[in-house]
């Protein structure tokens, strides 16, 4: 792990709560963000969910990848083990709680399929291998991220609440309008990076 | 359905997973291998091409070109652990430095070239992961041309507006990257100003 | 024969990926703002969309139903691997660029919906032109969003300066709100269309 250890775990955290927020500057995740913002509960539940499942994964990931993939000379494969382990995962966290808690499932176990195709999981995990993070800074990494699409689809589903009634252009209905609101708030969270002092 | 059933169920899931995992990770690794000895000969040419960009060297795109070049003008010895080439060219010998330093995501490592009178014959990026489309244009040429002739320590000018020999365009919108290769630029030539004046 | 014209004229046109279901921009959208990049990204999409779907339909009669998901995502990221082994060892310069963004392809909404909707129900052959056409609607589209982002953002095409020096840069264009408008006003047009198309 070279150059990198020095980036501190709160600095990442917070760049990649706000200022790269994994939605509004890579895109990712942005079909369950686009079908799922319209309502604020269920925005909610979904989010919590992805930010559990992307810190756990990028744990999980960090040590297949450092202490099999690599001793073993077999970082080309990672794509297929992440994403197995990933879906492996939420499988299992699924069963886990269809057996232990109904609340629980009822608010969060309807999103978890959801959560295997959603791309900012990989994203994250694929991210924080080409940029060398350490174990800490990986797990400091997965919960900004999650943290961040938390935030942003809350943001999302509450300004959509909000001009459901209003009148908006027949072909900007729907998607079109979403996208543009999406696309003003990636500039307002371009608005943090003076403020926690990364710039 | 009953639990015997189920079994048989599960184990025919995990033998099927098992099964289709283990054909495609074989018939990915037999690609990988054949492909192995291309992608190392790829990133030794990219070393190669860098080293002359960074010198200011014409070269073709033939790679036995560009392998003729190179034997013949750079010589390869060490600096701090990492490989440093002399360049002999038309213009001077040129002393290309591998430096690197902290991007925004991560490592930016760099061929630096100065001249005798340590002005640059050229910078060239080897490694970086910063932002596509804003720190990442680093890499592009109107970037790194700029640096031609210059000389450090340098300070950062608004994008088009550079004109002193110590000053270079920052990249708009990518202040940290910017900031990254201003950092990694002054430390090279504090370090080396004192084996320059000798 | 005719099924195949009429896959390919929904895939294009009316039930165009893209602007139908917004499906499968998360990936790509983020290297539009370089023409070259795109390019090749949506060429790596199409062979992956193309011969997954066929993957998936060869072998649908025995894949459990259970992990049905896992066994496409599977073959998904296998085909991804492939086409990242080609650009390191034939394109090195391109996948220096596209870096993590190719593995992403993997997640795209569109490969895994195809494989869902159309190739676990369908027979090889169809289900090949479903992902073949499926893909290159959504390539076209991003294709025209990259051209546009380019040609204002850095006012170049290809790489190439085309814009005069009186032109000055929409910084923001290439940046990530850029990618959000330009796709939002896209979808409007088109949609617009068809709205009047409908109605007239």
């Amino acid at each position: 792990m070279s150059g990198n250890t020095g980036m501190g775990i709160f600095a990442i955290f917070f760049a990649a709560t706000f200022t790269s927020n994994i939605l509004l500057t890579l895109y990712l995740g942005m079909c369950s963000f686009l079908a799922v913002s319209k309502q604020i509960k269920t925005a909610f539940g979904l989010g919590l969910a992805v930010i559990f499942v992307m810190t756990s994964t990028s744990i999980i990931n960090w040590m297949i990848y450092q202490w099999l993939l690599i001793p073993f000379d077999l970082e080309y494969l990672r794509y297929i083990v992440f994403i197995v382990t990933i879906a492996a995962f939420v499988q299992l966290v699924e069963m886990v709680i269809e057996k232990t808690s109904e609340a629980l499932y009822n608010a969060l176990g309807i999103f978890l399929p959801l959560i295997t195709v959603n791309c900012a999981i990989l994203g994250v995990s694929l991210f924080m291998i080409i940029r060398e993070y350490t174990l800490t800074q990986s797990v400091a990494f997965g919960a900004g991220s999650g943290t961040g699409w938390l935030i942003a689809i809350i943001a999302m589903a509450g300004i959509r609440q909000k001009i459901e009634k209003n009148r908006i252009p027949k072909g900007l209905e729907g998607a079109g309008i979403a996208l543009i609101i999406a696309g003003i708030m990636s500039m307002a969270f371009m608005g943090f990076t003076g403020m926690i002092g990364l710039n | 359905m009953n639990k015997k059933n189920k079994f048989k169920e599960r184990i025919f899931m995990v033998l099927f997973m098992t099964g289709i995992s283990a054909f495609f990770v074989s018939a990915i690794s037999v690609v990988h291998l054949s492909t192995k000895e291309t992608v190392r000969r790829n990133e030794n040419l990219f070393l190669k091409r860098s080293v002359l960009y960074t010198a200011g060297i014409p070269f073709e795109k033939d790679p036995l070109e560009i392998e003729k070049v190179f034997n013949k003008k750079v010589t390869v010895s060490q600096n701090d652990g990492l490989p440093k080439y002399t360049v002999h060219s038309e213009k001077g010998t040129i002393k290309i430095y591998t430096v690197q330093g902290k991007g925004l995501w991560g490592e930016i490592i760099a061929h630096v070239g100065l001249f005798k009178d340590m002005k640059m014959s050229g910078i060239s990026f080897i490694k970086q992961s910063e932002t596509p489309g804003l720190g990442a244009r680093i890499d592009e040429k109107w970037f790194k041309e700029q640096f031609r002739g210059k000389k450090g320590p340098f300070s950062t000018v608004p994008e088009g507006s550079t004109s002193q020999i110590n000053e270079f365009d920052a990249v708009t919108g990518a202040t940290i990257t910017t900031k990254a290769v201003e950092d990694i630029l002054n430390t090279t030539y504090k370090k080396l100003s004192k084996e320059y004046r000798e | 024969m005719r099924k195949i014209k009429k896959i390919t004229v929904a895939n294009i046109g009316k039930n165009n990926p893209v602007f139908m279901q917004i499906l499968g921009i998360c990936s790509t959208l983020a290297v539009t703002n370089v023409l070259e990049n795109t390019v090749v990204m949506c060429l790596g999409l199409i062979f992956v969309t193309a011969l997954s779907n066929t993957t998936v339909s060869v072998l649908r009669k025995w894949i459990p139903s259970r992990i049905r998901m896992m066994v496409s995502t599977l073959i998904i990221a296998s085909y991804v691997i492939l086409v990242d082994i080609v650009l390191k060892a034939f394109v090195p310069d391109i996948s220096r660029q596209l870096g993590p963004y190719v593995g992403l392809i993997i997640t795209n909404c569109i490969i895994m919906g195809r494989a869902e909707a159309f190739a676990l129900n369908n027979k090889p052959g169809i289900s090949f032109v479903d992902g073949l056409t499926s893909g290159i609607g959504y390539s076209y589209v991003l294709l025209a969003i990259a051209f546009l982002r380019e040609l204002m953002g850095s006012g170049t095409i290809w790489g190439i300066k085309v814009m005069g020096d009186w032109w000055v840069n929409w910084s923001i264009m290439v940046m990530a709100p850029g990618a959000f408008f330009m796709l939002a006003v896209f979808i409007w047009v088109v949609k617009g269309k068809l709205i009047k198309e409908e109605t007239s």
